[in-house]
């Protein structure tokens, strides 16, 4: 070490030690903190903390799932599941409530720290005070304590009225109780933290004097004698007496076990359930509630969920958005092998049946369920709620067919009735077919022109990087003063396209059946999107794609260059002039996400030249964004991905991004992909081994340079 | 081994709860807070960065075997961060510019050096990863792969960032120059 070296130690020492530094956690951070857990813990983690499941054979017979049995449309199925490692049965029409994701999110438990310090002491006329100041540190001693919660956490609730999501009929912390209808009866069941205080827990439960001559708490408690749970029952003053027998029962069933505790499935929740069954050795839930946390402004968006319990009591599961822009419904399937399928998904108000149909022809009629009427008042809601959740257990997935409405007045307050509006048309004096309209203030016109399909605005032939594609599935913008038109050429099967604009409405675009320039058929789509702005682009049930306008100049938010696939639509996003982001949709909730910075080719050449390597690092699907450069000509290949997945965009808009190449490639959950990167026939480090885990990624090379 | 404590053995950073994410905050964070501080010479920016780095590193416990994993992890987010909060900052700057010399003088005004020295005065003239590189390795005291890691660049740019680093410091040293722009 050379003297500057030292020196720089030393200053470096001297300059941390005069930092004040907080001992106690901010309560603030801590929070933060748990929110941020409550989004990222996932399923397959939980499967190493968590205890096997049990037997509970004592009460097997009640709880045990039985087949779901529909009772009718929109009404409740009876459900017998485990919440939390607690057994449960809800009655048909009985609202059962998973608040056991609360757990991540409640605190309990709280530190105090004490503090001591040892030194010299110095007396009068002493100078020098050098030999105690490496002695004179504060040494925190900190104990941690439970709070108290005297109604502890929750981890479900059932009753005959619908509890709104996120309350509790026994009061919490820092929350009163939900209010009890006159006649609804309920009953809350909550993780003690290992003491039951019976006269704090019942006065934190009004409406428990409601409940006479009978037992209106019971408790139970784990396996390893860990914690205490307790049952309460809570009713209004005109309850019946045959709902409250219900619960009385509940309770009864509950007297005295010993469960094994589960933790809560990465799905932050909590969510109502809405249905629940076992296939082979696994249990699900189907739950309506919190999917997920927007990573932006950290509020939830509402979605459906399937969840799981395996064998070892490990707890996953899949959630699915209400169906976006023209779609009438979106499905997915949980497959549990030898014991077969549940399908299941959200539809729009427009489906009032769904039909799964068989290789074999055979059909089976799906359960349809409304969302539960008070997840509209959560932030996340949308419109998306007036329509249905459902599902069915088959054999295997079969095609989705939606009977659709015909009532006039639902379908005029459907989402998307401009959808199939048709574009004009009119002939030229030669014969030719001319497509036109006015939007944005501007006369415009589509046809042919030098053997292309060109677009004319106010009878001027837009730039020619608008000749429209000669394939399908392309779209083109194009700005003018006052917006900006989207003119694609979509499949003819393409029933709707649209754009929801972020903070304000959603615009249909106008359509006519046609043809290619190769005579394929093909329908040409025009959307006229006004101003400046950001938003959601939909293609019928395909992923929405973030998009933006105008094309030019760029702004934070603006999207470069997008992709999608079934499972994940992506977009570089412009963030400022030295970074652009990765960010994405899935069509699981645990792949959306956005990447941190992805810098231009200038900053990185600029600290040795190599590529960077960045993403969205979801639960089933890891979205990897690569930066190089193509001044000079760089080449990527890899033998793990086909030319579908493996997109690169080359930035030469001028700005500190120009002669930049994003590339954007997906890599499976458990699964790894091996990129090499040739710059002038020699390789740029590398070759890079990214191995996807949920949640994370793991990259290999000789020189690494992914972020964290 | 009691059963307290084969209880608390057999706890995980999974479990993360309330008491463990405060004793991962009273363990690492005052450190994080003056690596923070030397990268960014800012006592509240430098709260600030070492507190988002907390939050997303203990979002993230999937990844974390234990609590050395923790503590690179920490390291690691805090310098990420500190590269984006400068580039914002410098874009900040060049907003700043155009609006004019008082608005420009806030800013300079919100940085939290006292008693500069000259060789602290040369260090905030450094770009920014020639400075977290010097101060991963003279404060940190890692090695050169584990400041490459830290960095998220290859041994060959640590190597040179700690080069042209130590060299800029001492032709600043030399040639003092007046404080110019900062990456």
């Amino acid at each position: 070490m050379n003297d500057l070296e030292r020196e720089l130690k030393d200053l470096f020492d001297e300059r941390a030690r005069g930092v004040d530094t907080p001992v106690l956690a901010p309560e603030a951070v801590l929070r933060r903190g748990r929110r941020r857990q409550a989004r990222t813990v996932v399923g397959g983690v939980l499967a190493g903390v968590v205890a096997v499941a049990v037997a509970v054979s004592a009460v097997a017979a009640v709880r045990r799932p039985d087949a779901v049995v529909p009772t009718g449309p929109n009404v409740l199925p009876a459900r017998s599941t485990w919440i939390g490692g607690v057994p449960v049965t809800a009655q048909a029409g009985w609202t059962l409530v998973n608040d056991w994701p609360l757990a991540a999110l409640l605190s309990t438990s709280s530190e105090s720290c004490s503090f001591t310090a040892t030194g010299v002491p110095v007396g009068p006329g002493t100078s020098d005070t050098s030999a105690v100041e490496g002695e004179q540190q504060p040494s925190p001693s900190c104990t941690t304590t439970p709070t108290v919660l005297p109604a502890g956490v929750p981890v479900l609730q059932l009753a005959n009225f619908e509890i709104p999501l996120l309350e509790t009929v026994c009061g919490l912390a820092e929350n009163p109780a939900a209010s009890v209808p006159n006649d609804g009866v309920a009953v809350y069941v909550a993780d003690m933290n290992g003491v039951v205080h019976t006269d704090d827990l019942l006065a934190a439960c009004p409406g428990s004097e409601n409940v006479h001559d009978e037992t209106v708490m019971t408790t139970f408690a784990d396996k390893q004698l860990r914690t205490v749970y307790a049952a309460v029952i809570v009713a209004g003053p005109q309850a019946s007496s045959s709902d409250i027998d219900v619960a009385h029962a509940y309770l009864d069933s509950l007297d005295g076990i010993r469960i094994t505790p589960t933790a809560p499935a990465s799905t932050p929740g909590p969510g109502y359930v809405l249905a629940a069954g076992e296939a082979g050795d696994q249990h699900w839930r189907l739950e309506a509630g919190i999917a997920s946390f927007d990573m932006g402004s950290g509020e939830p968006r509402i979605g459906a969920a399937l969840v799981t319990t395996d064998p070892d009591g490990a707890e996953g599961s899949v959630t699915q958005d209400p169906p976006a822009g023209g779609s009438d419904t979106e499905d997915t399937i949980q497959d549990f092998g030898d014991a077969g399928v549940v399908q299941w998904g959200t539809a729009s108000p427009l489906v009032t049946g769904v039909d799964l149909v068989a290789h074999d022809g055979t059909a089976t009629s799906a359960t349809l369920m409304n969302w539960p009427d008070s997840l509209r008042n959560l932030p996340g809601a949308d419109g998306g709620l007036d329509g249905s959740i459902w599902f069915a257990a088959v054999a295997a997935r079969g095609e989705v067919r939606p009977t659709l409405t015909t009532d006039p007045t639902t379908a005029t307050t459907a989402s998307d009735t401009n959808a199939r509006d048709r574009l004009a048309t009119r002939e030229t004096e030669g014969g030719g077919l001319v497509i036109y309209g006015n939007d944005l203030g501007h006369e415009w016109e589509i046809r042919r022109a030098d053997g292309q399909i060109r677009f004319f605005v106010d009878g001027q032939l837009t730039p020619s990087d608008t000749v429209l594609s000669l394939a399908t599935g392309g779209s083109t913008h194009i700005d003018v003063a006052g917006g900006t038109f989207v003119v694609g050429i979509y499949d003819p099967s393409v029933t709707s396209l649209s754009v929801a604009v972020d903070g304000g409405p959603t615009i249909h675009g106008r359509y006519l059946p046609g043809q290619t320039n190769l005579g394929e058929p093909a329908s040409i789509w025009v959307l006229a999107l006004p101003g400046s702005g950001t938003g959601i682009e939909t293609i019928d049930s395909f992923l929405p794609r973030f998009t933006s306008w105008p094309t030019r100049p760029w702004t934070n938010g603006s999207v470069i260059a997008g992709g999608s696939d079934r499972a994940v639509s992506w977009a570089l996003m412009y963030r400022d002039a030295h970074c652009i982001v990765l960010t994405t949709l899935g069509a699981d909730a645990g792949d959306a996400g956005t990447s941190d910075c992805l810098l231009p080719w200038a900053d990185l050449e600029a600290e040795g030249g190599l590529p960077m390597i960045g993403g969205v690092y979801g639960q089933t699907r890891a979205t990897i964004a690569m930066v190089l450069t193509h001044r000079p000509e760089t080449s990527v290949r890899s033998t793990d991905l086909t030319e579908d997945e493996l997109q690169c965009v080359d930035i030469d808009v001028e700005s500190a991004f120009a002669g930049t190449t994003m590339c954007v490639f997906p890599v499976e959950a458990g699964h790894e992909v091996t990129v090499a990167v040739d710059q002038r026939g020699d390789a740029l480090g590398g070759p890079y081994r990214i191995v996807a885990g949920q949640g994370r990624i793991n990259l290999y090379a000789p020189t690494p340079t992914a972020s964290p | 081994m009691d059963e307290k404590t084969s209880s608390l053995a057999g706890r995980t950073l999974v479990e993360a709860d309330h008491g463990t994410m405060a004793e991962l905050y009273t363990r690492y964070v005052p450190g994080g807070i003056r690596l923070a501080y030397l990268l960014t010479g800012d006592r509240h920016q430098a709260e600030d960065l070492a507190h988002e780095a907390f939050v997303r590193c203990v979002g993230r416990f999937g990844h974390l075997r234990g609590h050395g994993a923790f503590d690179a992890y920490l390291r690691r987010a805090i310098v990420n961060l500190h590269t984006s909060a400068l580039r914002h900052l410098r874009v900040e700057r060049e907003w700043l510019r155009r609006e004019g010399p008082r608005a420009v003088a806030a800013t300079a005004s919100q940085r939290d050096v006292s008693e500069r020295t000259d060789l602290w005065d040369a260090l905030t003239t450094l770009p920014s990863r020639q400075r977290a590189a010097l101060v991963l390795r003279y404060y940190e005291d890692l090695s050169e792969r584990d400041t490459a890691e830290a960095l998220g660049c290859s041994l060959a740019a640590v190597k040179s960032l700690v080069a042209r680093g130590t060299e800029a410091l001492r032709t600043q040293l030399t040639d003092p120059k007046p404080e110019g722009d900062e990456r």
